[in-house]
């Protein structure tokens, strides 16, 4: 039952989409780990993050975009253009990064949305801007109420948060496993798991989540690695890059990725205005780079992951003409370089059969680490 | 902290001598250059004073900073200058991509290669705002400011412009302020404010009516002319001697509007200039013009907001002003807001001044305009039936696009237009 999880996490639309609509339901798409799917979840619609996986060929997005813009949120609006996405209601962006809000102002453009909402979301976390994004929120209740019907009550949403924290808590548990020596899940499988946290009913999620990790123990333990890595970085929606280290012996552990960790890592707290709560819980965190000036609580994070989960290298994966990672490198190589932790920078193209230019520089990369070990 | 004002020496005395050749040479034309030797100056002095000194992003009020007695340095306005000037900025964009990757915007990584190199000198803070217009502004300030350990404050600006925003944004003034009062010892001097506001004011006024000036067929302001006034709006609001060059320039083109004068002797062609320039050879528009008769009547970077600062003794509301001012400032607001949003200017703005054709001059590390680029060329040509001439560049760098080539785009679009 569970490893279905990880096959449906290959392709946009799954039968857990599919049966939603099939009663009627709506299914609004969401761009960023900072949307806070809790709010449309609460009005008893299918918070869905869109995402590229299986865009193949670009040519109507890159035409609309220009080839200087992140390859992802071409790959989204291609996909989208070619009619993937027809089975959305709508769409809710947010002020992510530039590429991804222009992708959704060329996808209402074109294709047209017959729900679309703009969050204004905080690059902080100060009081004021917890303040703002509350009332941001409140504002995107409102409109979902009047849209679709339906009354979103502090009861619902608050049901929401503790339902996604459960999830969270899952996850983490999950994420746990690769704790051990010998793990007994492989990254790849993990990654997919986790897209799937986005893209069908949660409560089924995490239904099968539970049974995936009592699965997951009676497995074997993976024994032939050469190296503990983790994988930092950009939307990886797409396992092929991880496939291709695992295929060299690079056992990825964790990570600090937009679809990774940054969208589920800390559990919400439970208690008080439920909306006050959700702001809070988003902007809190500091694992994307988009919250600028965080850089040394960022980096603290990865220090302690990278000691927890025992880590021997990292792989830096940025998308091409991301400004947000892109300059997140100066940092994150000094202050690496100052724990003295190896790290590797692939500069993802988003394009079919790119993965596979990655083996010579990760095969260097493990053999330095084995170096360093010795 | 100690101070190298070597490249900054350097820079105000190559202006200064420019300066004095175009007085002794060009009389009728020394005004071109008198605004980038003042700012220099200002830099210069504030700096050899041992005042602190503040990088500011461009897209935040530089009138609170001058009000508040510290020497303002924005290196977005730098960065356009001294890429006049030849190769010497050339260094500070190759020193930067070693830390920061090329795609990122040329005028945003350039305080980097600044700060690296150490010839130069190292701000005693950052301010910056997110996400107004872009990423890359915010992502090279916050992570120079992390790696060099110097004191940084980012605002908060959100996507929405209304009121609830600009009190958002007014209320982070005021903490900046406070920031700024602690990082430098120096106290923001209220009276002062409100005297640079009006001088602001004045500058807007008649930088505005310079605008509506050149809606006139033909238009009385050369192209070179007016990109200059746009970059000293920039870089000089609030200072007197600006106030009264821009006054002298309204005036100007206004006695030759009187006249029934163009800038030169026949306009062929009316362009509007959206995105960027070309920056590292503003000869582009005297060839533009010689070569084709096509005189550049409005650039995006022009726009600025007609609404004036407020200047009461409500210290909020003056804020607040503050706030909306930055909001809508040029390139800020088309970048940070909606694509429709920026399209209708656009169109609206190509409309007004009767443009023939727009030129997409698009800095290639600019991503929210390259990623809407397709949609604002089809819709201008839509709504308005003209043509846009979309070229991929780096307005501060040569090496990426160079003269000879923009110029052969430019050839042959005008080849199939005129
Ligand atoms: S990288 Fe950051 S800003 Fe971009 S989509 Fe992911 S969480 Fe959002
Ligand atoms: S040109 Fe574009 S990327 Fe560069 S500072 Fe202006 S808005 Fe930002």
């Amino acid at each position: 039952m569970a490893a279905d999880l990880s096959k449906m996490a290959d392709s946009i639309l799954n039968p857990f989409v599919e049966n939603w609509k099939k009663q009627g339901k709506p299914v609004l798409g969401f761009t960023c780990s900072y949307v806070p799917k809790e709010i449309i979840h609460a009005a008893g619609i299918l918070p869905y993050r869109i995402r590229a996986r299986g865009s193949g060929e670009r040519t109507m997005g890159d035409v609309r975009m220009s080839q200087i813009t992140c390859p992802f949120s071409r790959s989204i609006l291609e996909l989208a253009l070619k009619g993937e996405y027809n089975f959305l209601d709508g769409l809710v962006s947010m002020n992510s990064c530039e590429c991804m809000r222009r992708m959704c102002d060329n996808w209402v453009s074109e294709i047209g949305a017959d729900f679309f909402h703009f969050l204004s979301v905080p690059y902080k976390s100060s009081a004021e801007a917890v303040e703002w994004f509350r009332h941001e929120l409140d504002i995107l209740r409102e409109n979902l109420e009047k849209s679709f019907d339906v009354t979103v009550t502090d009861e619902n949403l608050r049901d929401s948060v503790n339902t996604y924290n459960k999830t969270r808590k899952l996850l983490r548990k999950l994420y746990d496993l690769r704790k051990e020596k010998n793990p007994k899940i492989s990254w790849s499988e993990i990654q997919r798991v986790v897209v799937m946290s986005s893209a069908m009913p949660i409560e089924e999620y995490n239904t099968q989540l539970e049974s995936l990790i009592d699965e997951v123990e009676s497995r074997n333990g993976i024994n032939n690695y050469r190296a503990r890595l983790m994988l930092i970085g950009t939307p990886l929606d797409n396992p092929s890059n991880s496939e291709a280290i695992e295929d060299l012996g690079g056992l990825v552990v964790t990570d600090l990725s937009c679809f990774g960790t940054i969208s589920f890592w800390d559990p919400f707290d439970s208690d008080g205005d439920p909306l006050d709560i959700i702001a809070k819980g988003y902007l809190n965190d500091s694992r994307c780079p988009r919250m600028p000036g965080r850089g040394g609580e960022r980096h603290n994070l990865i220090k302690e992951m990278a000691e927890s989960f025992d880590i021997d290298g990292i792989v830096f994966e940025r998308m091409m003409f991301c400004n947000i990672w892109g300059g997140e490198t100066m940092s994150l190589e000094k202050d690496m370089k100052e724990l003295n932790i190896p790290m590797l920078i692939i500069d993802s193209e988003y394009a079919p059969g790119s993965e596979g230019q990655i083996g010579t520089r990760v095969e260097a990369f493990l053999e330095m680490i084995e170096g360093r070990a010795k | 902290m100690d101070k190298n004002i070597d490249v900054i020496e350097n820079v105000y005395q190559t202006l200064k001598s420019i300066n004095s050749h175009m007085e002794k040479k060009y009389p009728d034309k020394k005004w071109l250059t008198d605004p980038v030797v003042k700012y220099f100056e200002l830099v210069h002095e504030g700096v050899a004073e041992g005042k602190p000194l503040l990088w500011y992003f461009f897209c935040l009020p530089p009138e609170i900073f001058r009000a508040m007695d510290v020497t303002t340095f924005s290196a977005e306005y730098a960065c356009g200058v001294m890429a006049s000037l030849g190769d010497i900025s050339l260094k500070y964009f190759d020193l930067a991509n070693v830390k920061i990757p090329d795609h990122v915007c040329t005028v945003n990584i350039f305080p980097v290669g600044l700060v690296s190199s150490g010839e130069t000198l190292t701000p005693d803070l950052f301010l910056a705002g997110a996400q107004n217009p872009c990423d890359s502004a915010i992502t090279a300030y916050s992570n120079l400011a992390y790696c060099d350990g110097i004191p940084s404050f980012f605002l908060d600006i959100p996507y929405i412009a209304n009121d609830r925003a600009y009190k958002y944004v007014g209320k982070q003034f005021e903490a900046m302020v406070a920031f700024v009062e602690e990082q430098t010892g120096q106290r923001l001097d209220m009276d002062r404010l409100r005297e640079v506001i009006r001088h602001s004011n004045k500058a807007q006024e008649y930088f505005l009516k310079l605008n509506d000036l050149r809606r006139n067929i033909p238009s009385p302001s050369s192209s070179r002319g007016l990109y200059i006034a746009g970059g000293a709006m920039m870089g000089l609001a609030g200072i007197p001697e600006f106030t009264e060059w821009i006054k002298n320039r309204y005036e100007a083109a206004k006695e030759m509007v009187e006249k029934g004068e163009g800038a030169i002797p026949e306009e062929k062609v009316r362009l509007v200039w959206i995105a960027n320039g070309v920056d590292f050879d503003l000869g582009i528009f005297e060839w533009l013009e010689n070569k084709f008769g096509a005189v550049t009547v409005a650039s995006l970077l022009n726009a600025y907001p007609s609404e004036p600062l407020c200047d009461s003794e409500d210290e909020s509301e003056i804020f607040k002003s503050l706030a909306h001012r930055i909001m809508n400032y040029p390139m800020g607001r088309h970048g940070r807001g909606s694509a429709d949003f920026y399209i209708e200017e656009c169109i609206r703005v190509a409309e007004d001044y009767k443009a023939d054709a727009v030129i997409f001059a698009g800095n290639v590390g600019c991503k929210w305009n390259w990623a809407v680029a397709q949609l604002v060329k089809n819709s201008i040509q839509d709504a308005l039936g003209i043509p846009t001439l979309a070229i991929q560049l780096d307005p501060w760098d040569p090496r990426f696009v160079s003269l000879d080539v923009i110029k052969e785009k430019f050839a042959q679009f005008f080849e199939l237009m005129l």
